[in-house]
């Protein structure tokens, strides 16, 4: 398998200009998006069963509706189907779930300090975001670049900023204990 | 240094674009790098049997996936059935809905988006006494004379074009997008005039038309809401809180139908907007697929159908539950579940169900009464 964390190329939009004649052609993309995909799906679903429901079915989306795609960033276009997917399974899983009590939680900055020193789980950090302030670093995390995340959320530049801007001081609050008691 | 330029120096040093004062925004990048390494130390990697058998699933020239839960393999014709020559043999560990996801695309793929036909999977070779006869799909050609394109309307520039097939009201087609999905477009079906485009409060999951209104369903971000549009100016007339995701959506005279997708079935009056009833079906959902509605956008939406009276649902597990519409009083249910992707029609008078990924391409529901008992 080639290299999980290969950067996206240049050539995308040649690529999918190929596959919406040819969908096989479709093939070096998913290849190259198999991986990013999958570990975006993992970091909100948490379970591998549930990543895997979901890097299925964004192929699947992105599959079908590639004869629609018009020239643009395709990562962003593909992420937006992602998180389109990510956001329904999200939504129907048991609300007895690891985010659900994370997010309830109200951790004291001990209990932060303790979980930095114990490798903390940034899933658990994240889903004490909001959700639109969690799809903002988590697509950051993704490697999309501010326009993309903006086109895959369907806001403004401006909105992502502020969203990334705030949720970047929550988390720093998160990670600093000292940040609390100032 | 306000916050707004504070924000912009950090988007600029996430983007590489660092500026030389980045004047506050110092702490933050540091963050960043926190969160970038413990996200890179937490990177999940899928696994390489996964990898390889959703490629082969996706990209092999048929594929017939075993073991789909459903109903009962009716079919010794598919016997004959050309097997994927690398089938991966633990294809039992890759889950059910994943099947049905890729059973769907197989079908897209092989017969088009819009004829489902032909092939390993022509319904003309199905015993099932219901099958719709493969015609119905839309084999029948025509020449190019005969059609003849009247108007084209390019998507709206914001978009990156991919959208979902429009809902037609009142001569109006109403277009929504996948990548952006609280944009509409509408465009005037005599003339193909865009009569108003931009984005509506929520990104929508479900929409209809009800006569000049459109109604669009789906979360503002905080809660799901249903809002109802002049669909000729755009404005916004009014709009209903509702309880959970939206999974359906029917208009039947002055009557709206909202299915939930926890299987919950509202209906309200579209003059004023109140409730008229509501009935909870999870109870015909197995416990054990109880997610609710998987809604794949493009691909769902067609769950709530109306026939003399009868409001049918077409529930997550492929059951079909029907209610009286004006009472909302349960009348009957078919016991027989369907795996896939399915959706509900009316047809001449008669509730279809077509379910793409599963054996059956379509079934008609058995509307002999079937005892409800009640709890």
């Amino acid at each position: 398998m080639t290299d999980e964390r290969e950067r996206p190329e240049a050539d995308d939009e040649q690529l999918v200009q190929v596959a919406q004649r040819d969908p096989s052609a479709f093939a070096p993309l998913y290849r190259r998006y198999v991986g990013p995909i999958y570990a975006f799906a993992y970091q909100r679903l948490g379970t591998r069963e549930l990543a895997e429901d979901a890097t299925s079915q964004v192929f699947v989306q992105a599959l079908a509706a590639l004869p629609g795609y018009r020239a643009g960033t395709f990562r962003a276009w593909l992420y937006a189907i992602a998180r389109n997917v990510v956001t329904d399974l999200h939504r129907a899983r048991p609300v007895d779930s690891l985010d659900e009590r994370m997010a309830t939680a109200d951790p004291t900055p001990d209990e932060v300090f303790f979980a930095l020193d114990r490798e903390i789980d940034l899933r658990a950090l994240l889903a004490r975001l909001t959700p639109e302030q969690r799809d903002v670093v988590e697509l950051r995390l993704a490697g999309l670049n501010g326009p993309e995340i903006a086109h895959a959320l369907d806001r403004s530049p401006g909105a992502v900023r502020a969203l990334q801007f705030r949720a970047y001081q929550q988390l720093r609050t998160m990670l600093d204990p000292k940040q609390v008691t100032k | 240094m306000t916050e707004h330029d504070t924000a912009l120096r950090f988007d600029q040093a996430l983007d590489g674009a660092a500026p030389h004062d980045l004047n506050g925004a110092e702490s933050l990048i540091q963050t960043a790098r926190t969160v970038q390494i413990l996200f890179d130390r937490q990177y999940e990697i899928p696994s390489e049997a996964f990898v390889m058998q959703l490629e082969q699933q996706l990209f092999s020239p048929v594929v017939v996936p075993s073991g789909i839960e459903g109903p009962p393999a009716p079919a010794p014709h598919r016997t004959d059935l050309p097997r994927p020559a690398r089938i991966a043999p633990d294809l039992h560990r890759i889950s059910h809905s994943r099947l049905v996801a890729i059973a769907a695309v197989l079908v897209l793929l092989l017969g088009g988006m819009g004829a489902i036909i032909g092939g390993p999977l022509d319904p003309r070779s199905d015993p099932e006494p219901s099958a719709i006869p493969a015609a119905s799909f839309g084999t029948a050609e025509a020449s190019p004379e005969a059609v003849g394109e009247i108007w084209t309307v390019e998507p709206m520039p914001s978009t990156d074009g991919s959208d979902r097939p429009p809902v037609i009201s009142n001569g109006v087609a109403f277009r929504t997008f996948f990548g952006s999905s609280s944009l509409v477009q509408a465009v005037d079906m005599q003339t193909g005039e865009v009569q108003w485009e931009g984005p509506v409060r929520v990104a929508i999951d479900v929409m209809a038309g009800a006569g000049d209104l459109l109604l669009v369903a789906g979360s503002n971000g905080a809660r799901y809401e249903l809002v109802a549009i002049d669909g000729r100016s755009g404005v916004e007339r009014w709009s209903k809180d509702l309880g959970q995701g939206p999974a359906g959506l029917l208009v039947d005279g002055n009557r709206i139908s909202v299915l939930g997708r926890d299987n919950v079935l509202e209906a309200f009056d579209l003059e004023t907007q109140e409730r008229l009833w509501q009935v909870g079906l999870s109870r015909f959902v197995d416990s054990g697929s109880e997610h609710g509605i998987n809604m794949f956008s493009g691909f769902t939406g067609d769950r709530v159908a109306m026939v003399q009276g009868v409001v049918a649902v077409l529930l997550s597990n492929g059951r079909l539950v029907a209610l009286d519409a004006a009472s909302g009083e349960l009348q009957w249910s078919d016991a027989r579940r369907t795996s896939g992707w399915t959706r509900l029609a009316v047809v001449d008078g008669k509730f279809i169900v077509t379910a793409f990924g599963s054996r059956r391409l379509s079934w008609q529901p058995d509307v002999t009464p079937a005892p409800i008992t009640s709890g």
